[in-house]
């Protein structure tokens, strides 16, 4: 990057199921000054303030006007980026690109869903082509996941029982994270009672709906050393939104790149995955890597992209299960937050992944810090099925 | 007065928000539409470089960044029968009103194939409706057929097929 | 296959219907709330650049300060700017021609959007003084408040 950029500060408000204290401008506003607080800065040091988040889930659009004091950006340079579930993520690489730029010394990113404004559902069932609608029975975005679960399954990558092992597992994460929404205490046999909504995939598999905001601030390298004393070092990143989408009645699956033919949901990740690798050095990912914040919509995404991002070979996420390489104390921790099946508010996902990357890079996780030194981190969003950005973190340049 | 947080009369207004947009085809896709409405056929189109088929056709091969001509030999002709490559069911509703909680019960769907019609490739895959309900009776590979609306029904849309029904194997 | 005539040019509509429910937060329904079970007006004021913001909003856009003060303003204000509306759209509550003024109530620094009745737009003049007229019915909505009328 022309200019080295770092995280600063990092604001979350804690992930819940509905929030009727709050209007959309106040919730974002929670997360702001928290940053704030966090990087011991006021709103009169940032520059510029980016937004994003899927307007269409609470049928407010303009956000970048409408929440303008919540944002304190009335005034400033900025922008909103909306792109799906990998909102997290655009708005990040929109703001480490603003840094990165040399023009510009702080910036403000702030992702925010309010879930509870909006039917998910119609929003899904609305937004294919119309002269490919099915009459209703495809399965939208949960039939695009569906394709990944089954996939797992048929590539012997994993074993129900094995999927449920890695859910109590993220269960248990998301219990340790005041930020979490979901705070379950699960058995693996919960998981397995579980009502199957596509076989292999089960309710308690699947995302939450949530609502919650997260703030980051990000500065260029003089700045950051000026007025942080833990910045955290973005040494890479990569956008991606170019898979395969013919226009069919079933858009999410992709067909085309759809599952049995193609690699569907994992095909951003994928390439995302090989790129920061290639550019960044990394050939053994399951050794170079100290921590991985990924976007896995459900458990069985977590167990593909374990293959997806090279953790081990096609097949043997399973191994990687069994010897618990991806928990808090294993190898390569994936996901210590709890991940995206124990909060999913979708602009602001992607955005939590960076932050508790930050929060492990600088040791500050109390109750879930993983007990290794946590030096270069991979963390990515999601979005439609094939959008991702990934980034990479560390500790030192 | 102090704002007060612990304020107990916190509302939210429900609103409706309708819109409608009046949408093309394109050009193939126009065509494909056309025939299916008009002769009950299924066409494709495909790349001359990689030669996947594409269900509907596609006007520039995404992969080979290179425009498909409209010319009789990039178009396939795809058969009235087909595999199942993989099939799914979804039950339960998926439309909630955030102010109530309230969702319509008793949606059941059909399954949806993944369906590979006859004529094609592997990148031919069509998503649509399985006439069989007991999905006990439905397994990857099974070979189904398109039952097409009348004609009077049928209206240039891909429900202009009713469902893809089992072809009884021979035994 | 390929195009031997002009051909006929389907169009498919494709329909959304959704339902939203907006939260109007705290400080919203206090302002909202106030109208419905007291009939009164009320803004919040930034205790560094003393604006008072009606309608009640939470942070003061001007300084970023969070606001703790409620303030009641008049229900009377002087017209600031108006337009008269005479184009019909699914919409709007009433029915064209109808006005709408951008009022500033005695006490508050902003103005607030509202509809001027019982007069003639013809007689609207920039500048005039008006008075809320409040339903009997109110649900807590700013159209709890029928219109502005002149005093």
């Amino acid at each position: 990057m022309a200019e080295k950029v770092a995280v600063i500060g990092v604001g979350q408000t804690p992930g819940k199921r509905s929030r009727k204290d709050v209007s959309e401008v106040e919730l974002v506003n929670e997360a702001v000054r928290a940053a704030l607080e966090d990087a011991e800065l006021t709103i009169n040091d940032i520059d510029v303030v980016i937004q994003g988040n899927m307007e269409f889930f609470e049928g407010t659009f303009y956000t970048d006007q409408w929440l303008v004091e919540g944002l304190g950006a009335y005034g400033k340079s900025g922008l909103k980026v909306n792109a799906a579930g990998d909102t997290g993520g655009t708005i990040f690489a929109s703001g480490v690109s603003h840094a990165a730029s040399g023009l510009f010394k702080t910036v403000l990113v702030v992702g925010f869903e309010k879930q509870d404004e909006g039917a998910y559902g119609g929003i899904g069932m609305r937004s294919e082509d119309s002269f490919f609608d099915i009459a209703g029975g495809s399965g939208r975005a949960i039939g695009a996941m569906w394709g990944t679960a089954v996939s797992v399954i048929d590539r012997k990558s994993a074993t129900e029982e094995l999927a449920a092992k890695v859910r109590v597992k993220e269960a248990k994460c998301g219990s340790r994270n005041p930020y979490s929404h979901l705070k379950l205490q699960l058995t693996e046999q919960d998981v397995l009672n579980s009502d199957i909504v596509i076989w292999p995939l089960r309710f308690l598999h699947i995302c939450p709906t949530s609502v919650s905001s997260c703030a980051v601030i990000v500065a260029p390298e003089k700045e950051a050393k000026r007025l942080c004393r833990k910045p955290v070092w973005v040494k890479d990143y990569y956008c991606i939104h170019s898979g395969l989408q013919p226009r069919v009645g079933e858009p999410w699956l992709n067909l085309g790149a759809a599952y049995p033919t193609g690699p569907q949901f994992r095909w951003g990740v994928e390439q995302a995955a090989i790129a920061l690798y290639k550019r960044n050095g990394i050939v053994n990912p399951r050794k170079q890597l100290d921590l991985i914040e990924s976007y896995s919509p459900s458990t069985w995404h977590e167990i593909d992209y374990y293959e997806a991002l090279k953790l081990c070979e096609p097949g043997e996420a399973w191994k990687l299960i069994e010897e618990e390489a991806t928990w808090p104390d294993g190898d390569i921790p994936y996901d210590v937050s709890g991940g995206v099946v124990s909060t999913n508010a979708i602009g602001a996902t992607g955005l939590h992944r960076v932050a508790e990357t930050v929060i492990q890079i600088r040791g500050e996780g109390g109750e879930r810090q993983v007990p290794k030194d946590v030096n270069l981190g991979l963390t990515f969003a999601q979005g439609a099925d094939q959008f991702c950005t990934a980034a990479i973190l560390c500790k030192t340049l | 007065m102090n704002v007060n947080s612990n304020q107990e009369d916190l509302l939210t207004v429900p609103h409706r928000l309708t819109a409608s947009w009046r949408e093309p085809a394109g050009v193939f896709v126009n065509r494909m539409l056309l025939a299916m409405r008009d002769k009950a056929e299924l066409w494709a189109v495909k790349c001359p470089i990689c030669e996947r088929i594409l269900f509907p056709p596609e006007i520039v091969c995404a992969m080979c960044k290179v425009r498909i001509e409209d010319k009789d030999e990039n178009w396939v002709r795809l058969g009235n029968e087909g595999t199942v490559l993989k099939f799914y069911h979804v039950t339960g509703s998926r439309e909630v009103d955030p102010s109530t909680g309230w969702h319509p019960k008793g949606q059941t769907f059909n399954p949806i194939g993944l369906i590979m019609p006859d004529g094609g490739n592997k990148w031919t895959v069509m998503a649509h409706v399985l006439e069989e309900t007991d999905t006990s009776k439905l397994y990857d590979g099974i070979r189904v057929k398109a039952v097409w609306k009348k004609r009077e029904e049928r209206q240039g849309l891909m429900s202009d097929i009713k469902f893809w029904s089992i072809v009884e194997v021979e035994k | 296959m390929s195009a031997a005539a002009p051909e006929e040019i389907l169009i498919s509509e494709r329909n959304f219907d959704s339902i939203f429910s907006y939260t109007a937060g705290t400080v919203r329904s206090k302002f909202l709330t106030e109208i419905r079970d007291n009939k009164k007006i009320v803004g919040t004021k930034c205790r560094r650049c003393n604006t008072v913001w009606v309608p009640a909003r939470s942070t003061c856009v001007k300084c970023f300060e969070s606001l703790k003060d409620f303030v009641e303003v008049s229900d009377r204000g002087t017209v600031t700017t108006y337009t008269v509306i005479n184009v019909h759209q699914t919409f709007y509550p009433m029915n064209p021609p109808f006005v709408l003024a951008i009022i500033q109530l005695d006490g508050a620094d902003t103005g607030f959007v509202h509809f001027i009745g019982e007069t003639d737009p013809e007689d609207i003049k920039v500048g005039m003084r008006v008075s809320a007229v409040f339903k009997e019915d109110r649900k807590g909505s700013v159209l709890d408040i029928k219109y502005f009328k002149p005093i």
